[in-house]
């Protein structure tokens, strides 16, 4: 059969497809989750009215995504049994525990609190509503956790047997999977680079408002009365997602690094291949553009830093890493078969890794600059500080200010940079499950022998090919809907319902008319069980 | 009891409690078109469920990991031998899942309407197509010996299969109607009681039917005998019908 039309490419396609997709949502879903979990505690101590509009607006955003988040889930837990059967039977036993787990505890969770959070606005004392936000920012994290120590056990397998008489993997310590230093720092990565994810999306939509507000300030325009009172909200969630944006870019590096240390020591063979460094080097160099020849196993054009891949790996600037041929050389004397058959594709790995980091980096920079450059009192002359609810200059030192142009493109990229963390956690998922290839499970289960026996050509191309057009479809429409409510900014005419200015939170039943909009100057009852209608 | 005995029976509570809660919410979606008269009526009835309709989900997804976790060839048959039925299910609740949240989300008439004739087919087929999965898993499929569904699509949609499925669309109907008329009141409610009355009765006669198929064909013998179970080891198991080959047989080998 045609290779590139053999049901495993089309299956892994699927995979990846529907993979990459479903983890645009998953970071955001949990950043946004917390960002507005905090937000709304602020709200709750101090009842300033901006950290009400900040959270609503970031909550409604956050309700946008985790729809999609959802659906796109159930989708991966149904396909590792419709595309990869063979793949299910072995590691069921294993893999199969923390994702139930993940169903269990952390989806019953999620799912239930935000019902509560969502229709609870008018019902539920603050405290307790925003107790509910906390506890749904918790499942995130609990479900994130058990999926990540799920996969690295495909990374890593630990804690299980291979049953004889079955051949199939046993789980004998689940402790083990779950506290293995892979999932831990794995663990720590993932979710600090979704926070800068949510960060960089916070800051982006936030710089969009505010450049949007002192542009015409600039020109000399009067700001209507709905944006001007959208300011406060939004200095306070730029401000919000710088901070965040710095803490989750250092921590993503510094968790980054140790990834990649326990990864060279785990997958030599994935490391290598990120570098794309076919021989054995010491010290060996770190590489920062590469072109390779595959089939010679060797680069033909090489820009390389000496001695840095060796501190990456070992800490040191001298220790030998091993390339690519002696790993192959390796694994094929171990595991049987060709050389060539233990190689990933060294343009996807290294061009990903580098794609990664790059677009990661770059957020993270451009967070600290905006951090710095937008300070409100430190090292600042007193007659530069902005006042409250006024749009900060750019400030470079004590009294230089950034000028026009760089001021215009600094905004600028506050607001393009939004989407690149994104981009970098795409390319890091396909960096890290193709540089494991050709394991599904690595050293115990190859990706050829994973998928469904059962499952012809023709059932895994229409799959791929609904859930391509579907996602493609909903992609559009969920980019339009966050577009409509971002550029919107928060609804600053919204009230707090009647139940929050009462003490105690004890109503009667017909309180529950309450008024919660006033638009056009007129109060609207709304009785609507539901969120949007009313 | 065993474990394995405790996971059956958790996964068995865990489906119940997904048909139990999700089944209205399909019944809810069929009934935007059948009870509902005007775009008005067809908001309150997506609202009635607007709160609870993901909760419910999650049954589902618990039950589908269990599953994966406790009886990993079970899931792995399963998933893979009904893999169109199972795709046409995963796309219905994407988009009805969509809907529900997207629906209100912008003012334009003809923006709702889709997602409001969304909300009826993708929650009409999936209640139709459990049936008729968890008909087939009743009935037994064509299976391998190396536990692969052989037989084809068609093969799931036997006569039985489809009676199993229309059973469970009029019966999700019935609860999502009796839920209606707890949830709304007036001109609505009235009406949704005399639906749910209409539902009832044909879930009654379809429920009915299927269950006595089910005897006939497939069951034990009403005066249960020991014997029973070795007579129809030694031949006159497995009865005719269509698809009837491998899966179901009870007999050890």
């Amino acid at each position: 059969m045609n290779l590139a039309l053999a049901p495993e490419t089309l299956a892994r396609w699927q995979f990846g497809i529907t993979t990459v997709y479903h983890y645009l949502f998953v970071p955001l879903t949990i950043s946004l989750a917390a960002i507005t979990a905090g937000l709304e505690t602020a709200w709750v101590r101090t009842g300033k009215e901006k950290y009400f509009h900040a959270t609503k607006f970031w909550g409604k955003l956050f309700l946008i995504n985790i729809a999609m988040g959802v659906v796109t889930g159930i989708v991966q837990e149904f396909q590792f049994g419709m595309n990869w059967s063979d793949y299910s039977r072995f590691v069921g036993d294993v893999f199969g525990a923390p994702l139930a787990m993940e169903a269990l505890l952390a989806f019953f969770f999620e799912s239930t609190f935000i019902g509560l959070w969502i229709f609870g606005w008018d019902k539920l004392p603050k405290k307790i509503h925003c107790a509910c936000i906390w506890i749904v920012s918790l499942g995130t994290i609990l479900s994130s956790y058990f999926i990540l120590a799920a996969n690295s056990w495909m990374q890593h397998p630990v804690g299980y047997t291979v049953d004889k008489a079955t051949g199939k993997a046993q789980l004998t310590d689940i402790w083990a999977v779950l506290t293995q230093n892979t999932t831990l720092v794995v663990v720590f990565h993932t979710l600090t680079a979704a926070f800068l994810t949510g960060a960089a999306f916070v800051v982006g939509v936030a710089s969009f408002h505010l450049w949007r507000a002192k542009r015409a300030q600039l020109r000399g325009e009067e700001l209507g009365e709905k944006r001007r009172r959208q300011i406060p909200a939004m200095l306070l969630s730029l401000r919000v997602g710088l901070v965040v944006a710095v803490i989750a870019g250092l921590g993503t590096a510094i968790s980054g690094d140790e990834l990649g240390k326990v990864m060279f020591e785990q997958q030599p063979m994935k490391m290598a291949a990120a570098e794309a460094l076919w021989e054995t080097q010491s010290p060996a160099p770190f590489s920062v553009f590469a072109v390779g020849d595959v089939s010679k196993g060797h680069n033909s054009v090489e820009i390389e830093i000496p001695g840095l891949l060796s501190f990456l790996a070992h800490n040191n600037f001298s220790d030998a890493v091993p390339g690519i041929n002696d790993i192959a050389a390796q694994e094929a004397a171990r595991y049987g078969g060709d050389p060539e058959d233990y190689i990933p594709s060294i343009f996807m790995t290294f061009w990903g890794f580098r794609l990664m980091i790059g677009f990661g980096m770059t957020s993270f920079v451009a967070g600290l600059i905006g951090l710095w450059t937008t300070r409100r009192k430190l090292w600042l002359a007193p007659e530069l500080r902005p006042g409250e609810g006024e749009i900060p200059r750019l400030m470079l030192t004590r009294t230089r200010e950034m000028n026009p142009f760089l001021t215009k493109w600094s905004w600028r990229v506050g607001i393009l940079t939004m989407g690149f963390p994104l981009i970098a956690n795409s390319f890091g998922w396909i960096f890290t499950e193709m540089g494991r290839q050709p394991w599904a499970v690595y050293g115990l289960m190859k990706t050829g022998n994973a998928v469904s026996p059962g499952v012809g050509q023709g059932e895994v191309i229409t799959s791929m090919a609904v859930f391509t057009a579907l996602y493609a479809v909903l992609a559009v429409v969920e980019v339009r809907l966050l577009l409509k409510y971002g550029k919107a900014g928060p609804d600053t005419d919204e009230q707090l319902s009647l139940i929050h200015r009462r003490r105690g939170g004890r109503r009667q039943a017909d309180d529950l008319r309450v008024l919660t909009r006033r638009r056009n100057g007129e109060l609207r009852p709304c009785t609507s069980t539901t969120s949007g209608s009313c | 009891m065993h474990l394995h005995d405790f996971w059956f029976l958790l996964i068995a509570v865990l489906w119940i409690g997904y048909f139990f809660l999700e089944g209205f919410d399909f019944g809810i979606g069929v009934l935007t078109r059948t009870l509902a008269k005007d775009r008005t009526e067809r908001r309150v009835l997506i609202n009635t469920i607007g709160p609870v309709w993901d909760g419910n989900e999650v049954w589902m997804i618990t039950a589908a990991g269990s599953t994966f976790a406790a009886f990993p060839d079970w899931y792995a048959t399963l998933f893979s031998g009904f893999y169109l039925p199972l795709l046409a299910v995963l796309v219905c609740l994407i988009v009805r899942g969509v809907a529900f949240e997207y629906r209100h989300k912008r003012p334009e008439e003809r923006w709702q309407r889709n997602w409001e004739w969304a909300i009826f087919w993708c929650s009409l087929l999936p209640a139709f197509l459990w049936g008729v999965a968890f008909a087939d898993i009743v009935r037994g499929v064509p299976i391998g010996p190396d536990k692969n569904f052989t037989g084809g699509v068609l093969d799931l949609f036997s006569p039985y299969a489809l009676l199993g499925g229309l059973f469970t669309v009029v019966l999700f109907t019935f609860h999502g109607a009796v839920f209606a008329a707890l949830k709304t009141v007036g001109d609505i409610r009235h009406r949704a009681r005399a639906h749910a009355l209409r539902y009832g009765a044909g879930a009654v006669v379809l429920g009915a039917s299927f269950l006595a198929w089910t005897q006939a064909a497939y069951g034990l013998s009403l005066i249960h005998r020991p014997s029973s179970r070795w007579s129809r080891c030694s031949g006159r198991w497995p009865s005719p019908g269509p698809g009837g080959r491998a899966g179901r047989s009870p007999c050890p080998g």
